[in-house]
């Protein structure tokens, strides 16, 4: 055991905040009536994740490596941990009025919410498998209780349970990998494992393990089987928190270990030709099955898949760190998170009491009942489909670009063809809200809830800035991968 | 750097589109009136373009250049040339034509409309100026989504089909030239997105890409551009996005929008690919021949008004693609001249159809005749839009059209001939059209409303059982008045450019010869 210094605790803080509300939250909601809105817990909530959000602005800098080299704050895993921290934060805005109407207003939701977020956190500067591992089991799990938080609908539990179930299946997958790497290196700390000789079979099959495990984690065909189901059934606010989080979250640990474990150019042709497999199927997969749903969350979720494979295509093309494929990654991931979150926040705020907003006919002539959240909701969807001058164009320019640049142009053409196509199912709810009546009623009589019309505006307002002035984001990635070293 | 007299002329409509999202709903008055002053602020902003421009200087003129996404090497690079100046002009005198068209015709979400005109202005302007291959793909991207909420909220009975296949069919163009553009970036030693540096770097003998690259480079670009002209056979969304789109969106797609596909080429896929430009001279030559004589004929056959213009559209464009691979200064200049003429004319067009359509409610050519007795000031506008567009001496349309000819007997003689025809074809169906809707016996909609009484039932027939007709009752009883003294404002300065363009049409080539030099030695 080293010493706790003050690197140790400062590396370990934006983990803590999170931690500490979660507490705080369980602790606070016995005192709480119980007949009225507990708005205590929100300011909790928002008051950690403000905190974590200082704590890593504040260790934002130079690389900073501690307990024994488990955790590092650098960066790499700080870029990705903004996104986490600010879609926890619109998470809980949009929670304050859309878990009152599906009656499930009690501390466990927001404390597992933040136990989501620190796991979340921790596996963005996990430094060695086990704390890859200890932070994908403390997201994860947190994130299986909330898919089912609902206990009376039937399909949020069944969510839960084919979430759980396969998520579980998919841990075995990385625990084997990470004891294979074990074995055939003697070491879990990433830098330490890129010390030996990438073609060793034990060690190429560690890495096929681990990739199996990240794959599914992310989402990518074909171990994304759980997404659509996952996705549909977990209340809405729980959704985007799980597409926009979990995914970056997981997408920092995998590019880490990649890059860090198996950066060499013996490792990285072994999993260059998999994970170009993973790409193509999961944007050619996700495209086409989007294509053909009724329930915009599902369609969401089959979207989500797509992007999945548009990240990948900037992990294949990364180049290395001397590429800047890993840079594009992490910003298209940073995009990604928020455009994703925010077809969810409006779902969420549209929701009825106990009744999920979820089917897309359901759009027709919205623009005419709720303008505001029209607006959004077109949004977040020219976004997805890459339409300038929303983040989704500056991300897919970053990734294609990088993929071109190091010649994967057939990448580059399948990722075209999937944006051609994915325009279409992007462009029906507008087609609808905009140029159709209303068939169903909207909940307009209800009063305004000003915390999830905040976020939806926090969340459309990050788009624009980040599509129309990318610059600093952009630089901030590249710097990112630069100091991983 | 001075000031920045271009970026205030770009963004200028789009910062009056914001201004107007924020008024209140109910004050559709002043949102007319706001989105009006805007763009005539605009066109004042963009009249020293034309008196300070250089025209002995085909270099960048009121050049702007920022770093805008250094890691990217994206730049905000802009600026004026010979190619764009009057593709720039055009489009801030037409808005607030366009604006002013649309005063009484929309009453639905009146807000949103003026601000998805000023949106699409920002668009189209910006695509004319930017000089990035990245800033043209997000104004050229960016403008899709006004456009298609115009024709989508606003159209006629099928606009949902029409927008989804105006926006599906730019798309696929524009997503391979987004290919083609990250490629074109890796594939030049300096690595740049600037559309000067590619120009001199590409067109350089010693410099330029391998013939196989170049043409795949072409098609993708030129698919893009093709699209947009529209070249036959990629036509087939302009006519029901024309029928569909409501008339000031008819006059910006016809006076501005169809110009993008011809810039296009003229901007980036000539000057950058030219051995592959030449290479498929040929083929481009015979596909605007094809449509300048498939355009007329269609044209002639259609009875929906709206429809016939939109194939005319079709043949004029057919002449702009004709005289540009002509690859000699006649026809390159007759093009960009008949881009600004095809402009006018059509946009005029589209404003006398839309005008005579708010009183009968009927696009169909049957439903006229003899119309020339009861509007006398419109029979004379629209006499003059014809001429001009069939390309009369002493109006616009015949300075373009004689150049592009002129220059297509330099470069084969056969292409000339066969375009001839099209002019020929060209004067049929417009007279045609002018005879049926102007002169004989008052039939149709306009006899019953000359009556004063309800419709006969001969003229609500012809009215209900062809297309574009809509049942509106009691429009038929309403007299059918002459030009109201807001539409001849917005008429009258169109039809005087083109009497301007007609008379002087050295005023204007002049500002355009340096440039074309400059491609030509390019090729």
């Amino acid at each position: 055991m080293p010493d706790i210094g003050s690197a140790e605790l400062r590396v370990l803080l934006p983990v803590l905040a999170p931690l500490l509300g979660a507490l705080a939250v369980l602790l606070t909601d016995p005192y709480l009536d119980k007949g009225r809105p507990k708005l205590p817990l929100v300011y909790i909530a928002l008051g950690s994740l403000m905190a974590a959000w200082a704590a890593l602005g504040f260790l934002w800098g130079d690389r900073v490596v501690a307990w024994s080299g488990a955790l590092a704050a650098d960066r790499f895993g700080l870029y990705l941990g903004f996104a986490i921290a600010t879609a926890a934060g619109l998470t809980v805005l949009s929670s304050a009025g859309y878990a009152r109407k599906m009656g499930v207003d009690c501390g466990e939701y927001y404390s597992l919410l933040l136990l989501a977020t620190a796991g979340m956190l921790l596996l963005a500067m996990a430094n060695d498998l086990l704390m890859v591992f200890l932070g994908i089991e403390t997201m994860s799990i947190a994130v299986y209780c909330l898919a089912g938080i609902t206990r009376e609908r039937p399909r949020s539990v069944e969510a839960a349970m084919k979430y759980f179930l396969l998520g579980a299946f998919a841990t075995g997958f990385l625990l084997y990998g990470i004891a294979l790497i074990y074995g055939a290196t003697g070491e879990v700390r990433l830098e330490r494992i890129a010390h030996h000789a990438a073609n060793r079979p034990l060690l190429l099959a560690g890495l096929g393990f681990l990739l199996v495990g990240f794959g599914f984690k992310v989402g990518a065909v074909p171990f994304h089987m759980w997404a659509p189901d996952a996705y549909e059934g977990a209340p809405a606010a729980v959704t985007g928190f799980m597409a926009a989080g979990v995914k970056a979250a997981g997408f920092a640990a995998f590019l880490r270990v990649l890059l860090t474990a198996f950066g060499g150019e013996a490792a990285a042709a072994a999993w260059a030709p998999a994970l170009w497999m993973l790409a193509a199927l999961s944007m050619i997969v996700g495209t086409l099955s989007a294509l053909a749903q009724t329930n915009l969350k599902r369609m969401l979720a089959w979207s989500s898949v797509a992007h999945t494979g548009y990240a990948l295509v900037g992990v294949v093309g990364g180049g290395g760190v001397a590429g800047n494929g890993s840079a594009a990654v992490l910003f298209y991931v940073l995009t990604y998170s928020v455009m994703t979150l925010g077809p969810f926040l409006v779902i969420a705020l549209l929701s009825r009491a106990g009744e999920e907003f979820e089917q897309i006919d359901d759009l027709a002539g919205l623009a005419r009942r709720r303008p505001v959240a029209a607006a959004a909701l077109s949004l977040f969807l020219l976004s997805l489909a890459g339409i300038p001058p929303t983040a989704g164009f500056m991300g897919k320019l970053f990734v294609f670009r990088a993929a071109i640049d190091s010649g994967w142009l057939g990448l580059g053409v399948i990722g075209i063809l999937a944006t051609l196509v994915s325009v279409y199912y992007y462009l029906r709810p507008i087609v609808l809200m905009y140029m159709r009546e209303p068939r169903a009623e909207f909940n307009a009589s209800e009063p305004t809830d000003w915390a999830s019309h905040f976020a939806i505006g926090v969340a459309a307002l990050a788009l624009l800035l980040l599509g129309v002035l990318p610059s600093d984001a952009i630089a901030a990635s590249l710097e990112s991968v630069r100091g991983l070293w | 750097m001075s000031f920045p007299l271009l970026s205030i002329v770009v963004f200028l409509p789009a910062a009056g589109g914001l201004l107007l999202l924020l008024l209140r709903k109910e004050n559709e008055g002043e949102a007319r009136a706001l989105s009006f002053l805007i763009s005539l602020v605009t066109f004042v902003a963009s009249l020293p373009l034309f008196f300070g421009f250089d025209n002995s200087s085909a270099a960048l003129q009121f050049a702007e250049t920022r770093p805008w996404v250094p890691a990217l090497g994206i730049q905000y690079k802009i600026g004026v040339d010979g190619i764009s100046l009057m593709l720039i002009l055009l489009t801030t005198f037409l808005t607030p034509i366009a604006i002013l068209s649309a005063w009484k015709a929309v009453e639905d979400r009146v807000k949103a409309y003026y601000a998805a005109l000023l949106f699409l202005e920002t668009g189209m302007l910006g695509v004319f100026v930017a000089m990035d291959l990245v800033l043209f793909y997000v104004f050229w991207e960016a403008m899709l989504i006004p456009m298609y909420l115009l024709i989508g909220i606003w159209g006629g009975p099928r606009r949902i089909y029409a927008a989804m296949k105006f926006f599906v069919y730019t798309m696929v163009g524009s997503l391979f030239m987004f290919l083609a553009i990250l490629y074109l970036y890796m594939a030049v030693p300096a690595h740049t997105f600037d559309v000067e540096v590619l120009a001199r770097t590409l067109s350089n003998a010693e410099t330029r890409l391998a013939f196989g690259a170049q043409m795949a480079l072409f098609l993708a670009f030129g698919l893009s551009f093709a699209i947009k002209v529209p070249m036959w056979p990629l036509h087939t969304w302009l006519p029901d996005a024309h029928v569909e789109a409501p008339t000031a969106g008819s006059v910006i797609l016809a006076g501005v929008l169809l110009k993008m596909g011809t810039y296009g080429f003229l901007r980036f896929a000539i000057p950058f690919f030219p051995e592959a430009s030449r290479a498929a001279m040929p083929v481009i030559s015979i596909l605007a021949v094809v449509g300048i004589l498939y355009g007329a004929l269609m044209a002639m056959a259609q009875e929906d008004i709206k429809k016939l213009i939109a194939y005319s559209s079709v043949s004029h464009l057919g002449y702009v693609m004709l005289g540009i691979f002509a690859f000699n200064a006649h026809g390159i200049q007759g093009g960009l001249y008949q881009m600004l003429n095809h402009g006018l004319s059509t946009g005029a067009l589209f404003l006398l159809v839309g005008a005579i359509y708010e009183r009968t409610h009927t696009r169909d050519v049957n439903a006229y005749g003899g119309f020339a007795k009861l509007v006398p000031v419109y029979a004379v506008c629209l006499m003059i839009v014809t001429l001009s567009s069939i390309g009369l001496p002493g109006l616009n349309g015949f300075v373009g059209e004689f150049l592009i000819l002129a220059g297509a007997f330099k470069a084969d003689k056969l292409y000339a001939v066969l375009a001839t025809g099209g002019v020929v074809l060209g004067a049929v169906y417009m007279l045609g059209l002018y005879q049926k809707m102007m002169l004989g016996p008052l039939r149709g909609a306009a006899a019953s409303a000359a009556a004063g009484a309800p419709a006969p039932a001969h003229g609500a027939e012809v009215a209900a059982a062809t297309p574009g007709a809509e049942p509106a009752a009691g429009a038929h009883a309403a007299p059918i008045a002459d030009l109201t003294a807001r539409e001849l404002c917005y008429l009258v300065p169109v039809i005087a450019m083109c009497f301007v363009l007609g008379l002087f049409p050295n005023l204007f080539l002049r500002t355009m010869d340096a440039s074309v030099q400059l491609l030509l030695s390019r090729l």
